[in-house]
């Protein structure tokens, strides 16, 4: 652009003045982008400002609707269709003419006075907007209209405005005192003129009167007229004359005296008398206005019909001037055309033109009273939030809301991350420095030197080992399970009487998992359900779910969504800035919930159709035979139970009870029940379960499992029992979906850095330092918001198999598990992978521990608890395969009552579940134990467990010779190749050894109680037993 | 001022430049409504018609600022003339025309005038008024009664004359600038600005 060569000079005709002036760097950008350029720029903001229209959640929703409006005339110099601006001013003043709160704000009235500018009939427009209220106390208005007035050349009313202004006490005072003197004296010099010029031209007016001519009138002459352009002064040009001109009025008065006849009807005379006072102060408009046409809006009608306007002799046109009626007219008040919706128009077709449809006319003014007029019989609600969809000035579609609320919230998640991460540097700066305090205080005592190991490690949290410390930092206890409570007070009623004396939590779980399953029960008999189930489960303890009519689970399910539903992936349209007011009582809570309008689609076509998710509905008979009612869900506590009943009950179960539609229904023909939990116990196959079961808490011997009839061991494939494909395949009978804390994912899995934070399903985690990875997966530790230590696991396959080992400890265990198995574990699968959390304040691997602790006693201490653990899991028939001093987790204790331990698992990627996994049956099936195999400590069809006792000799020998174990075979017993004669209970240790290495066939639960009592006896006996530490182990 | 002659010399450009300032600023009177409208008169120049004030006192203090500005454009120690628009009641300046004047010294040594024709130059500062007409496009609407003033920067070494006082340089604290054309005589070149109160929005 050459200097001073301005686009703006260019185009100054286009652009319309403000009164506030431009921007010069708007009127640029608006004028350099004519061409397209920056089209989409202006487009993008416009969309913004749409959008913010919608979303804006404060208390000031006329500020988003004036910055859009000043946006826009900025933004639009020449003003025109695209700008759009008289149709958002007209929403504008529209959507906030109830709001008496913005009646006297002068945004407001400004956007009334613009609008009012823009149409063709201002005075009605100021005059309504008297009636309403609306800018009464604002000096603006009064100052607008009186310029109106003045335009028409009424000084009169002009002045009357100007007075009611001051009687109602506008603001800004002085303004209208300013502006009121400034037209005074503009009226003063008019008349003055008049007088001493007796209406003739001013001798120096700089320019004689220019008439103007009025549009699309013929200038050629035709036949035999003279070519005389007509004059016809039109519109308020012919008055106004900028800054102090002579006010010269308009040589057509408008008065209403122009109408030839005066009807009389004798029904107005009292109305008219009545109207009579309302010149200066008008009524509340009942009725819009006659309708006119507003600008190019003109009706098309026949040119060919239309007459020159003649002279007459008088010299004076014969057509009549538009008369202004001033009478305020009555129209019906039905009969309104539906208003067009404005639409997005690509701009490149804009300029197409199409025939205009043909829809009554009607001024803004008119549109603005139909709500009123409307509000009387509202018969339509629409059930859609249709107000934000044509809030603006652009049509906006569900998936765009949803799209801008879910960038706004992706946004501000940013920033909480950001701020949290902030938060959490601190907060760890400052418990370092806390530490330190700490650490100086305590050198002198003996736990010095495991601080001075820890805190050269990378662990964040590094001295919460030492004595004493881990009581003043405890936190407070979780709830453990999530669980909705809604159904929990009906739920725990319904369990039976034998689990009362279970945790309750367990029983809640229970119900809570069975909830999406329900069994109709035709014939509604509960005593039948009672009978059946204490025959069938004796003392067993379960929940029962009888009676259930078909459609309170449905209505009920809102509350069991996150669990049950497989709906977790899509997101919910429930949020207040949408929803909020349209909730249809009668099928559910919010139609613009997608799940909610999924379950009711399901309640409106099918009887019953199942809550959506695939395996876990297999349950769910059609309509209803008596006999599904016997099924029962056990909360999977029943280790304990005598199996032989057990075994009974699944033949029950699986007798001819079965109805064949639910046998056609099943993806898996083993299924008889699917509850929430019996995935892995009940869907297995029977003979093998039976099996399992009747060899209860003893190991399998070996020589039982050649018994096994052949066919079962025959259809599973033999492999590798802990691979992932073999995995993949046993859970996917479980269903995964209805184990609490399990959420699923349709994101990819994300990367997880060190130090980083992720949102992992519902938990916001920071990440800390590694601990171990493999090619499968990583160990992490971590923090949660609220300062709790997990453990995150991520699997790069989709095998949540931690999760799963996790959950089943914890229901086969009950309250027990949360000794060792930490009280809480979470997963969320994703599309590539799986991420499991485990709760528990972990410190370091026992490997690193090794290296540090100088204490015999520490090592029994963990001894008797590694032994305790093991012998846990081994009762729920889950063998770990892999334990390795790394494989193991210090924990810091939560509790001081000694109720959880300080050893945690870290991960169960080598566990094997002997129930969901029968095809396992003997060491010879393990990978892990195939070294030990070839070494011959282990016969390859030696019990499974055996693999594990041999794992704890490892970690037991590295706990108190800090070195690997090596073993020799004497006597036909396996040996370390070091005796114990120099330690300490040598003896006793000599005999751990002996007993744990040689197994032979003593099931390994027995053996590993046995080793527990002997361990114990070094405990009690020590005479280096320090209360302290062991108080603190 | 003939257009016949080829060349310009320091005592036509100091008048071409004062008779430009002389229009420039009744023009701009009129065009922001400083003074009611019926108070100007037509006058046809530069090809075009402009407004002249017919105020007796404004008239005088114009052709005293014009004859003393051609004084210093003579003596090339004029820098900057301004016209600034305050608010008649609150003081506030709203508008703040610039025009920077750049001088060649050397041109006082060297007697010889400039090739330059008249027309050129005056078809340049035809098209600097009417830019300055044009303003109205983007300039906000002076509500309220609004006064003049005319600052002129000049060399340091300069003696106040009489009747004219020190001023500050009464900047716009925020404002929006924009460039206007510029035009030159070859020994003066005047480039002109207009700085006006940003609108607060956008």
């Amino acid at each position: 652009m050459a200097e001073g060569e301005a686009e703006w000079e260019l185009c100054k005709e286009n652009i319309q003045p403000l009164r506030r002036g431009r921007a010069i760097s708007a009127l640029h950008q608006a004028l350099s982008q004519q061409d397209g350029a920056g089209y989409a720029a202006i487009q993008q903001q416009k969309q913004a400002f749409e959008s913010e229209l919608r979303l804006y959640s404060g208390d000031d929703p006329l500020d988003v609707w004036d910055r859009y409006i000043k946006w826009t005339q900025q933004t639009y110099p020449q003003g025109g269709k695209e700008s759009n601006l008289s149709v958002l001013l007209e929403r504008a003043v529209k959507r906030f003419v109830d709001e008496t709160q913005y009646h006297n704000d002068s945004r407001y009235v400004n956007l009334w006075i613009k609008f009012a500018e823009n149409s063709t009939e201002p005075l009605d427009m100021y005059n309504y907007m008297h009636g309403q209220g609306i800018g009464v106390q604002q000096a603006a208005l009064y100052i607008a209209w009186s310029e109106e007035l003045e335009k028409h050349g009424d000084s009169k009313k002009a002045d009357s405005v100007y007075q009611e202004g001051f009687k109602c006490g506008a603001e800004p005072a002085d303004k209208l005192h300013q502006y009121h003197k400034a037209f005074q004296a503009r009226v003063s010099r008019q008349v003055m003129k008049d007088m001493l010029g007796g209406g003739e031209q001013e001798p120096d007016s700089p320019e004689p009167a220019q008439p103007q001519r009025s549009s699309l009138v013929d200038l050629k002459s035709r036949g035999k007229k003279t070519a005389i352009a007509p004059i016809v002064r039109v519109g308020a040009a012919v008055s106004h004359r900028s800054r102090g001109l002579n006010l010269q009025l308009p040589t057509t008065t408008h008065n209403g005296h122009n109408s030839r006849f005066l009807v009389f009807d004798e029904n107005q005379v009292s109305a008219a008398a009545a109207a009579e006072p309302s010149e200066a102060r008008p009524e509340r408009w009942m009725a819009p206005p006659s309708s006119r046409a507003k600008e190019n809006e003109m009706m098309p009608e026949k040119w060919t019909n239309v007459k020159m306007p003649q002279k007459s002799r008088a010299g004076y046109s014969v057509v009549a001037p538009p008369s202004k009626p001033n009478f305020q007219p009555y129209v019906e008040e039905c009969d309104q055309p539906p208003v067009v919706t404005p639409c997005k128009i690509n701009p490149m077709v804009n300029t197409v033109l199409s025939v205009r449809k043909p829809s009554k006319e009607e001024t803004p003014l008119e549109r603005l009273q139909e709500p009123q007029q409307v509000e009387g019989d509202k018969k339509e609600q629409s059930m859609y939030c249709k107000e934000l969809l044509f809030s603006g000035v652009a049509e906006f579609c569900f998936e765009e809301l949803r799209a801008e609320r879910y960038y706004k919230r992706a946004a501000q998640e940013l920033e909480a991350k950001e701020r949290k991460l902030k938060g959490v540097k601190e907060d760890l700066k400052r418990q370092i420095e806390e530490k330190q305090k700490l650490l100086q205080d305590r050198s002198p005592q003996p736990g010095a030197g495991q601080q001075g190991r820890l805190e050269a490690g990378e662990s964040s949290q590094p001295v919460d080992c030492l004595p004493g410390c881990a009581v003043s930092r405890r936190q407070g206890s979780d709830p453990g399970f999530k669980i909705h409570d809604e159904c929990e007070a009906s739920s725990s009623a319904r369990v039976n009487q034998p689990v009362e004396n279970e945790d309750s939590r367990l029983a809640d779980k229970g119900c809570a998992l069975v909830l999406p399953f329900t069994i109709f029960d035709e014939s509604t008999t509960g005593e039948k359900t009672q009978e059946v189930t204490s025959k069938a489960v004796g003392c067993r303890p379960s929940v029962c779910r009888p009676l259930t009519a078909i459609l309170k689970p449905l209505a009920e399910a809102p509350a069991t969504r996150l669990e049950s539903d497989g709906m977790e992936g899509i997101e919910s349209l429930t949020d207040d800035a949408i929803v909020s007011s349209y909730k249809n009582k009668t099928l559910c809570r919010s139609p613009d919930n997608t799940c909610d309008f999924a379950r009711a689609a399901h309640l409106a076509s099918t009887p019953f159709g199942g809550s959506g998710s695939g395996l876990g509905t297999s349950a769910s008979s059609a309509d209803g035979l008596p006999d599904l009612s016997t099924f029962s869900v056990e909360p999977m506590v029943s280790a304990p139970t005598p199996a032989v009943q057990q075994a009974d009950y699944e033949v029950v179960l699986r007798g001819e009870r079965l109805s064949p539609i639910e046998e056609a229904s099943l993806e898996d023909g083993h299924y008889s029940v699917s509850s929430a939990f019996s995935g892995s116990s009940l869907g297995s196959m029977s003979g093998t379960k039976a099996m399992h079961s009747s060899s209860g808490m003893e190991a399998c011997p070996p020589q039982l499992f050649p018994s096994i009839p052949e066919e079962t061991a025959q259809d599973v494939e033999k492999d590798n029992p802990c691979s992932m494909n073999s995995r993949r395949r046993m859970l996917s009978k479980v269903d995964l979906d209805s184990f609490p804390n399990f959420y699923r994912d349709v994101r990819s899995l994300p990367e997880v850095m060190e130090s980083d934070a992720l949102f992992i399903g519902e938990e916001f985690i920071m990440i800390f330092s590694q601990i171990i990875s493999g090619e499968n997966g990583v160990v992490h530790f971590g923090q949660t918001k609220s300062r709790e230590s997990v453990i995150v696991k991520v699997d790069f396959e989709t095998v949540p198999w931690d999760f799963y080992v996790a959950t089943q400890l914890r229901s086969r265990l009950g309250p027990k598990s949360q000794k060792y198995f930490g009280y809480r574990s979470s997963c969320v699968f994703y599309m590539d992978g799986c991420i499991t959390l485990s709760w528990g304040r972990c410190l370091s691997t026992l490997q690193d521990f090794l290296e540090i602790s100088p204490f015999l006693q520490v090592a029994v201490s963990l001894t008797k608890q590694l032994l305790e653990m093991m012998e846990q899991m081994h009762t729920c028939h889950l063998v770990h395969g892999n334990i390795r001093p790394d494989a193991v987790l210090l924990r810091c204790r939560e509790s001081g009552d000694g109720a959880d331990s300080v050893l945690q698992m870290l991960d169960f990627s080598s566990c094997v579940d002997l129930d969901l996994q029968p095809e396992v049956m003997s060491a010879g099936d393990l990978p892990s134990a195939q070294a030990f195999i070839k070494q011959g400590l282990l016969s390859a069809s030696s019990s499974p467990y055996q693999v594990d006792l041999i794992g704890i000799a490892e970690t037991v020998y590295m706990l108190m010779k800090k070195r690997t174990m090596n073993v020799v075979r004497e006597d036909s017993e396996w040996k370390p190749t070091d005796d114990f004669a120099g330690t300490l209970h040598g003896h006793v240790w000599q005999e751990f050894f002996r007993k744990i290495l040689n197994p032979g066939s003593q099931s390994s639960v027995f053996i590993l109680s046995d080793l527990q009592h002997l361990v114990e006896r070094i405990l009690l006996s020590g005479p280096e037993n320090n209360p302290k530490i062991t108080e603190y182990f | 001022m003939s257009s016949t002659l080829k060349g310009i010399t320091l005592k036509g450009s100091a008048e071409l430049v004062a008779e430009f300032f002389s229009f420039g600023i009744n023009s701009i009177l009129y065009q922001r409504g400083i003074y009611p409208p019926e108070t100007f008169t037509r006058v046809t120049q530069y090809d075009m018609s402009l407004y002249l004030t017919v105020d007796p006192e404004l008239k005088t203090y114009l052709s005293n600022v014009v004859t003393q500005l051609k004084g210093w454009l003579f003596d090339c120690t004029v820098q900057k003339l301004v016209l600034v628009i305050t608010c008649l009641e609150t003081s506030e300046v709203l508008e703040r025309w610039q025009f920077d004047i750049e001088c060649d010294k050397t041109v006082q040594g060297s007697s010889g005038p400039r090739e330059k024709s008249i027309k050129a130059i005056q078809e340049e500062i035809r098209s600097v008024i009417r830019q300055i007409t044009a303003t109205v496009t983007f300039l906000p609407l002076l509500e309220t009664a609004c006064s003049f003033d005319l600052l002129i920067y000049t060399d340091k070494d300069q003696v106040v004359p009489e009747k004219w006082e020190e001023s500050g340089p009464k900047m716009i604290a925020d404002s929006e600038e924009v460039r206007l054309r510029s035009f030159t005589t070859t020994i003066h070149k005047v480039s002109s600005m207009v700085a006006y109160k940003r609108t607060d929005c956008v």
